[in-house]
């Protein structure tokens, strides 16, 4: 069974040009490393939420919120000790636990992080591989490039089946009672055997299928028509200066 | 040998070694071999595991010995095209092959791009691309799969993907790896039927002998210790059905020897229900099934009819969402959880490499048999017994440079040494011929009470089976005793 972070989808956000949406990636990035207020990322980080939750569901929202739960509360756990400037908030006998730089400074880092997930997550969630890879030819990225994203892209989710795989066929044969660490090495083996082995295989199976012709490559795929592009251009141009300018007007 | 006026393949006095490791020169895969396929002809080459077919197949398609180095010598003529002075993408209109192993051949993460990428190598315009992939979709069945990611198909849909690519390129000649075993009898029959309708020139690789390809083929050729040993019009013909049966690829029609006569009830499936999380369209329903000590049963079905997924649930690596499986204890029958059915019901992956991992033979059988706290000369006296029951090479050889059927015979020998209740073996007949699954069956037979084998391949079913399930969308449809066709069991 494969991982396949994309979801077919028929909403605004899937049909929003490719080309736009990666490029609208960048000002969503950057808007949470802006100065400014510290409600401003929250808000950010609020209206993603409500973008997933409002087009893709509710469900949706849980997705990346799951994923990244760890690194949020080593996040919460691991900052207020490095900033104890500032008013102390929480203390303990002498030692003080957390200051209001040390709050602040959690909540900003808390925020970005979650800003960013929701942001790729939004993104990447609603597009397919193969219009991302024919953006980033559109973009000029030349092709023999586009196929090891391609491959990559493949092959990540397919090691993770042969994983799967490998630890079903050793839990049979080994029984659950293993001890942990002992148990990780064979499969590890088990896995890279696999992966060495693929290398021929799949050099074999592209040369089959005429990678490596000097002919001129056509394209199956195409990109929506370039009135399209322009128009969700504006559309992300727009949302970029509303992600942007007001870090400037309400600089500190 | 038959051969015809204007041969499309020509291959004589080949000769094939591959690199050996260190000093030591590996023995030749090929030595004198010569073959002529004409034409608008089906041909078959039938040949043990290890006889070098698949070899041959990657010669003739350039990649051999392009990717793995090794000597090579011999005329290859391919359409009047030197083979040997040519590189697999400028054959790929020539040639194409349908290997054993899918995976090694899909490598796009959508069913309609992986067709449409030698079209796009090729040059083809688009609106052309856009036809052929719309057609080879139709033609196999794959249209509802045009978005989906083929590491998703089944075994037999994946095959059907490749059949597609090739057709979408339409090369002269076409060279079936085992690649018909894996697809069910329907689309055997009309895979077979458009390539003679058509006139394609076709090579099947095949371990074991098939009643639908022998009536559909024109050429039939042996391989065996590196060369052509039997050829012939007629797959029925006297001399060369003779060839076929010294070399293991007819099955006998003797049943493996039997420890006991079908008895006791080891294991019951009742109310099973599962779906895969997020997949709409399959789900397994099986109602009610009581498996004995002293059955060998078949398991046999379409291509996605939950064979596998069925076998999985039995010992526990996928959990049904309803009802479940049980088995017997003093006390009765209870409900097995997941790492029960682990430790009692036994699971022969189809790939080998999911469960050979260790650096010799000897430490691949000893895991198990330490797991179980026998002394060391316990051990060794198994392992001995192991290996001369499956013949395998010396213990301390790898295992990762043994053969696919070497490999095989090994799955098969650490499963003997497990104490496992009922084993469950996953397409153990593929690309073995018929004399090596009955060989791996007559060892495994004895040693655990209950066996189930899932295949495609009815007559292999019916000569070796007491019993034969056929599952249908996800649902046991058939359950018969073989010798009485069609009589419940």
């Amino acid at each position: 069974m494969t991982v396949d972070f994309f979801r077919p989808g028929h909403s605004f956000l899937h049909r929003f040009d490719p080309r736009a949406k990666l490029l609208l990636l960048m000002p969503l990035f950057v808007c949470f490393f802006l100065p400014g207020p510290l409600w401003l990322p929250a808000s950010y980080a609020g209206a993603l939420a409500l973008v997933i939750a409002g087009w893709l569901g509710p469900r949706e929202l849980a997705v990346p919120l799951r994923a990244i739960a760890p690194i949020l509360l080593l996040i919460c756990l691991l900052t207020p000790p490095f900033h104890l400037r500032g008013r102390p908030l929480v203390r303990l006998f002498s030692l003080t636990l957390l200051t209001s730089e040390g709050l602040e400074e959690t909540i900003l880092l808390f925020m970005r992080f979650t800003g960013i997930t929701l942001a790729s997550f939004v993104v990447f969630r609603t597009l397919d591989l193969n219009d991302f890879v024919l953006s980033l030819r559109w973009f000029g990225l030349p092709f023999s490039l586009c196929l090891v994203l391609i491959v990559t892209l493949r092959y990540i989710p397919s090691l993770g089946a042969t994983w799967r795989n490998v630890r079903d066929a050793h839990r049979l044969r080994s029984g659950p009672s293993q001890p942990k660490a002992r148990g990780w090495m064979p499969l590890f083996t088990s896995i890279l055997i696999e992966a060495i082995k693929g290398i021929p295989s799949l050099a074999m199976a592209l040369e089959s299928r005429g990678f490596g012709r000097k002919t001129p490559r056509t394209s199956y795929a195409v990109l929506p028509a370039a009135n399209r592009f322009v128009a969700y251009l504006v559309i992300a141009l727009a949302v970029s200066a509303v992600l942007i300018v007001p870090s400037f007007l309400l600089r500190r | 040998m038959n051969l015809a006026d204007t041969p499309l393949l020509l291959v004589k006095d080949l000769f094939f070694r591959y690199p050996g490791m260190g000093t030591e020169s590996a023995p030749p895969v090929h030595d004198g071999l010569s073959l002529s396929i004409p034409a608008g002809s089906v041909s078959v080459l039938f040949g043990a595991a290890d006889a070098g077919k698949t070899t041959l197949a990657r010669i003739i398609a350039g990649l051999v010995p392009r990717f793995s180095g090794g000597s090579l010598q011999g005329a290859l003529l391919l359409d009047g095209l030197d083979i040997r002075k040519s590189l697999p993408f400028e054959l790929m209109e020539k040639v194409g092959i349908v290997s054993q192993d899918s995976d090694e051949q899909i490598f796009t993460t959508r069913c309609d791009t992986e067709l449409a990428f030698a079209l796009e190598s090729l040059g083809v315009p688009r609106p052309q691309i856009v036809k052929r992939v719309d057609r080879c979709l139709l033609e196999m069945g794959l249209s509802a799969f045009r978005e989906r990611n083929p590491s998703t198909l089944s075994g037999g849909e994946k095959k059907r993907l490749l059949l597609a690519c090739l057709s979408a390129i339409g090369p002269a000649l076409w060279i079936l790896d085992e690649s018909l075993p894996e697809l069910d009898r329907a689309w055997k029959a009309r895979v077979l039927d458009s390539f003679t309708g058509r006139g394609k020139t076709v090579l099947a690789l095949a371990s074991r002998w098939s009643p639908i390809l022998a009536g559909k083929a024109s050429f039939f050729a042996l391989l065996s210790q590196g060369r052509i040993v039997s050829s012939a019009g007629r797959g029925d013909a006297p001399d060369f059905y003779g060839s076929l049966s010294r070399d293991g690829i007819l099955p006998r029609h003797e049943k493996p020897r039997r420890r006991d006569t079908p008895s006791d009830v080891l294991l019951k499936a009742e109310g099973v229900r599962f779906r895969f999380p997020g997949q709409d369209g399959f789900s397994l329903a099986i109602d009610s099934l009581e498996l004995r000590a002293g059955e060998l049963c078949a398991l046999l079905g379409d291509n996605g009819s939950g064979k596998t997924t069925f076998g999985k649930i039995l010992c526990g690596l996928l959990i049904p969402y309803a009802g479940g499986i049980s088995l017997s204890t003093s006390g009765g029958f209870r409900k097995a959880p997941p790492h029960e059915l682990n430790a009692r019901v036994g699971y022969l992956f189809q790939n080998p490499d999911h469960q050979i991992y260790l650096p010799t033979v000897r430490d691949e059988l000893a895991l198990g048999l330490r797991r179980q706290g026998l002394d060391r000369v316990e051990i060794d006296r198994k392992i001995e017994e192991a290996v001369e029951l499956f013949s395998l090479p010396d213990p301390s050889s790898p295992p990762a440079l043994m053969s696919y059927g070497g490999r095989r015979r090994l799955q098969a020998a650490i499963s003997y040494l497990l104490p496992r209740e009922i084993l469950v073996l996953d397409e153990i007949d593929s690309g073995l011929s018929c004399r090596e699954v009955e060989r791996l069956l007559d060892a495994l037979v004895p040693r655990a009470p209950g066996i189930v084998f899932i295949t495609h391949d009815m007559s292999l079913a019916e000569s070796l089976a007491d019993r034969i399930l056929v599952m249908e969308a996800g649902k046991l449809s058939r359950d018969f005793r073989p010798s009485s066709s069609g009589e419940p069991a």
